[in-house]
């Protein structure tokens, strides 16, 4: 599998775990649960802070948790469907 | 006359599929930023030019703009859309094994085969050079392996090329790699379709 389709997967699996997590998680279990070294998974994290799939909430006590947007949403849903026309078509 | 109401409608639906094809695939590449995809729907977008030029350089023939002038002109932009839609249909195949650099190539073609034909004021010129990059594209599309939807990509080179050679003024069979560009297209959207609801 080529690198570029493993960077859709991560970034599939990264949402999935903050969408498992009733859409709200720390950033340090995120890490861990992700399977990533540290600096990949700020690479991937400021990646999708970036592109609005994921923004920080912080609560009352002053802790950062991390939660999904719209669109990170949309791209979760849409993952399998996309991943299936790359397949399809070859690209 | 060249100029014919089939002509209008096919170059109105062969536009209407590729456009379709760009925007049905257009919510994937923004939340994917998939090269493949860019490329694909890029290849699109462009045939979709492309097809609008060749009605143009019909229609400049219909009315018979005198040939020296209009035709070789309108050669430019057709030569440009359709070359780099060749090559980006191509190269949303096996891109992956290309720098991103490999882009400047496609365009240099682009630009480079349609200045020969308009030098030499022959559409049939920019036809053969393209048949050249049929061979390159062969290469291209099977060294890895032989699918149908490698075929399909085949099949829309192939076509175009049926389809510009069609602009000739001694061509009377337009009405067959037409309808099977049509055919190929609603393939190709049907497809998509399937993944983009």
């Amino acid at each position: 599998m080529n690198k570029k389709r493993d960077r859709l997967e991560v970034v599939c699996d990264i949402l999935s775990i903050v969408n498992e997590h009733h859409n709200s998680i720390l950033p340090t279990p995120l890490l861990r649960k992700s399977n990533l070294s540290t600096s990949s998974f700020s690479e991937y994290y400021r990646e999708l802070l970036a592109k609005g799939f994921i923004k920080e909430v912080t609560d009352l006590s002053g802790r950062k948790y991390v939660t999904l947007t719209d669109k990170g949403f949309s791209y979760l849903e849409k993952y399998k469907l996309i991943i299936g026309f790359i397949n399809e078509f070859e690209l | 006359m060249l100029f014919t109401f089939p002509e209008l409608l096919f170059t109105v639906i062969a536009v209407s599929f590729c456009l379709a094809i760009y925007y049905r695939t257009k919510e994937s590449y923004e939340l994917t930023k998939y090269p493949g995809i860019k490329y694909f729907r890029d290849a699109f977008l462009f045939f979709g030019f492309a097809y609008a030029m060749r009605f143009v350089l019909l229609l400049v023939r219909a009315f018979e703009v005198p040939r020296s002038l209009a035709f070789p002109i309108f050669l430019l932009p057709l030569g440009y859309f359709s070359t780099i839609a060749l090559f980006y249909l191509v190269f949303s195949l096996v891109w992956k094994h290309f720098s991103q650099r490999t882009v400047l190539i496609g365009h240099g073609l682009a630009v480079l085969l349609p200045v020969i034909s308009f030098l030499t004021r022959s559409h049939e010129l920019l036809l053969s050079l393209q048949a050249l990059l049929l061979v390159v594209a062969l290469v291209l599309i099977f060294r890895e392996k032989v699918t149908r939807i490698r075929m399909l990509y085949l099949l829309v080179f192939v076509l175009w090329l049926l389809t510009l050679l069609s602009v000739g003024p001694r061509w009377g069979m337009r009405f067959i790699p037409q309808t099977l560009s049509l055919l190929v297209f609603t393939v190709i959207y049907s497809k998509i379709a399937k993944w983009m609801k």
